[in-house]
């Protein structure tokens, strides 16, 4: 038997395989405290983001003023507004969820401010779809938002007022940044598992290694 | 068929949302009546997610 | 070797030994999908979606043809939204600031507009074969800056007294000593009336254009958009952040950023964008850090909603 060879590609092969082996990737079985409603709220969110995706594209592929015009692109408008509605609503009882649970608990800090960030670009991406809607709505929120956007000096790079740069960053950029974000959050989410519920008595002192 | 279904489709709604809001107004406080339920929704659904029994929450302890 | 230290229940937990429960990830995956996909068709359906049109220049020149003049002229005499702005549009002013920082003045003029220029008179110089508009520019570009914004500044005022009336859209002002400004504003509104002025600021005299900056910018300087808005409580200090045309719901997680310029203080700070945005940034490290900071991270451990999500296991100890 000749040994292993250790080239660049085996070695990130085994660093994968030993933060996330198959079977915490896609377990079977979960923790028996791992019951209840509030758990399906990140899935939901997730759904709702893969609808938001697929309404997206068909939006993109028809191209930005299609809507206005046809009956069928309205009618996707619609899908793609209420999908964006249903996300955040989802997203924010899997927020007040996690926090009620002290998720970050137990080296899972990360996979909280994951989750920040996430919300954080997601809400980010939803203003940018606002104004690429090429419609009076649009018009009125560019021309409020610049005074703030201004104001920290990001308006020269950033201009709520240019519909082709928004229309850009609301179909390339943020939405490649927020899937990125959520799929890092969910691998975290698997690596460190699910937080256990808060010990009966949490005084004493506990045993570490 | 389908034209009548692209017709409902056109004005895209079956309860028409194309009117002014109302507001729920209390001082500097102002909320449209559709964020409102929106919230609103979302408390009750928070509430009912922790409350309502999962299905087999409590039944099945695997290996105990 | 094992030894003893204090443990930190808002940070730590001890790892699961307990029993596990059958759960099919995948499975969940699909239902959620399908849920989601059920209510968002659903909520199509019943609602829709709003899309009011968009509002053009030919419209605000012909519906408040006295609104869009006073406006011209105050890009003219430097008053208006945009000809006062400051970066990144222009040097008229310094922008918000605070502490006496202000991030728009160091990062400077990067998306250039030159009010009087680009909204008026550049527009008016493109007017073919009047020698009326072409005189007017002439005769106000060879003028002294001084003289410019007296003119424009005299028409302002003209323009905004109470007895200004329009005439089958004609604005009609009492005589004073306007220069050439009276023409060029006429001109402009006729132009805009027309629809012309709408192709000319978005084209700029390119074919193509996806940059809607200048109109929107010159939209937004009159009152005219700013009415129309009102009416759907659009505005920043009716919590029009988080509304929506017609009825339907907003954008209701901007809540609490909105809710800051309603605050009294803020509400009238000129440099409330800024205190607003720096409040927001603030409150928003602070959720991205609640894991490090005590207090925040034991709120879960005292308000004990734990024990409900976790009555089963709690009740199964």
């Amino acid at each position: 038997m000749t040994a292993p060879t250790k080239n660049w590609t085996g070695a990130l092969r085994e660093a994968g395989l030993r933060s996330l082996p198959p079977e915490r990737l896609l377990p079977e079985t979960q923790p028996s405290y791992v019951a209840s409603w509030i758990y399906v709220f990140g899935a939901l969110t997730m759904a709702a983001l893969g609808i938001i995706t697929a309404t997206g594209l068909v939006l993109a592929v028809m191209g930005p003023t299609w809507w206005h015009h046809s009956a069928t692109g309205h009618f996707v408008n619609s899908l793609h507004l209420w999908s964006v509605e249903l996300f955040f609503f989802a997203m924010v009882v899997h927020l007040w969820g996690k926090f009620f649970m002290a998720a970050w608990r137990g080296n899972r800090a990360l996979t909280w401010m994951t989750g920040v960030v996430c919300f954080m670009a997601s809400v980010g991406t939803a203003f940018t779809g606002y104004l690429s809607q090429t419609n009076f709505d649009a018009q009125w929120i560019a021309t409020q938002a610049k005074d703030g956007i201004n104001s920290t000096g990001a308006g020269a790079v950033f201009n709520v007022l240019n519909v082709g740069q928004m229309l850009m960053w609301h179909i390339t950029l943020l939405p490649l940044a927020v899937g990125a974000i959520a799929v890092l959050h969910v691998l975290l989410v698997r690596k460190r598992g699910v937080v256990p519920p808060f010990a009966d008595d949490m005084t004493k002192t506990e045993v570490a290694k | 068929m389908s034209a009548i279904v692209l017709e409902v489709l056109r004005y895209s709604s079956v309860i028409p949302l194309d009117h002014p809001n109302s507001f729920l107004t209390w001082g500097w406080f102002s909320l449209s009546y559709s964020n409102a339920i929106v919230v609103g929704l979302m408390g009750l659904t928070f509430l009912g997610a922790i409350l309502i029994p999962f299905p087999h929450g409590s039944n099945n302890r695997g290996g105990k | 070797m094992k030894r003893r230290k204090a443990f930190h229940p808002d940070r730590e937990v001890n790892p699961w030994a307990g029993p596990t429960r059958p759960y099919d990830i995948a499975k969940e995956v699909v239902i959620c999908v399908v849920v989601m996909a059920v209510l968002t068709v659903a909520l199509a359906v019943l609602f829709g979606s709003p899309d009011d049109r968009a509002v053009t220049l030919k419209q605000w020149a012909t519906e408040t043809p006295i609104d869009f003049a006073a406006t011209a002229a105050a890009e003219l005499d430097g008053s208006a939204g945009t000809a006062s702005y400051g970066p990144p549009y222009n040097s008229a002013s310094t922008g918000p600031s605070i502490l006496g920082i202000s991030p728009a003045k160091i990062v400077g003029v990067h998306v250039r507009v030159n009010a009087a220029k680009d909204f008026v008179l550049s527009p008016v110089a493109t007017l073919p074969q009047n020698p009326a508009a072409t005189l007017a520019i002439s005769t106000f570009e060879q003028a002294t800056l001084r003289q410019q914004q007296q003119w424009a500044a005299a028409y302002t005022k003209a323009v905004t007294a109470k007895q200004v009336q329009a005439v089958d859209g004609r604005v009609i002002v009492a005589k004073g000593n306007f220069g050439p400004v009276g023409v060029i504003v006429d001109q402009l509104v006729s132009m805009a009336q027309s629809g012309a002025l709408d192709s000319t600021m978005l084209t700029q005299e390119r074919f193509f254009s996806t940059d809607s900056t200048k109109p929107l910018l010159f939209l937004s300087d009159g009152s005219y958009l700013a009415n129309r808005a009102a009416i759907d409580h659009l505005q920043g200090d009716q919590w029009g952040m988080m509304n929506e045309t017609g009825s339907w719901p907003g954008q209701a997680w901007l809540w609490l950023y909105t809710m800051w310029y309603q605050v009294p203080g803020l509400s009238t700070s000129d440099n409330a964008d800024l205190q607003v945005w720096a409040i927001m940034m603030g409150l928003t490290l602070v959720l991205l850090f609640v894991p490090f900071i005590p207090g925040l991270r034991s709120i879960p451990r005292w308000t004990r909603v734990y024990r409900l999500i976790w009555r089963a296991h709690y009740k199964a100890q």
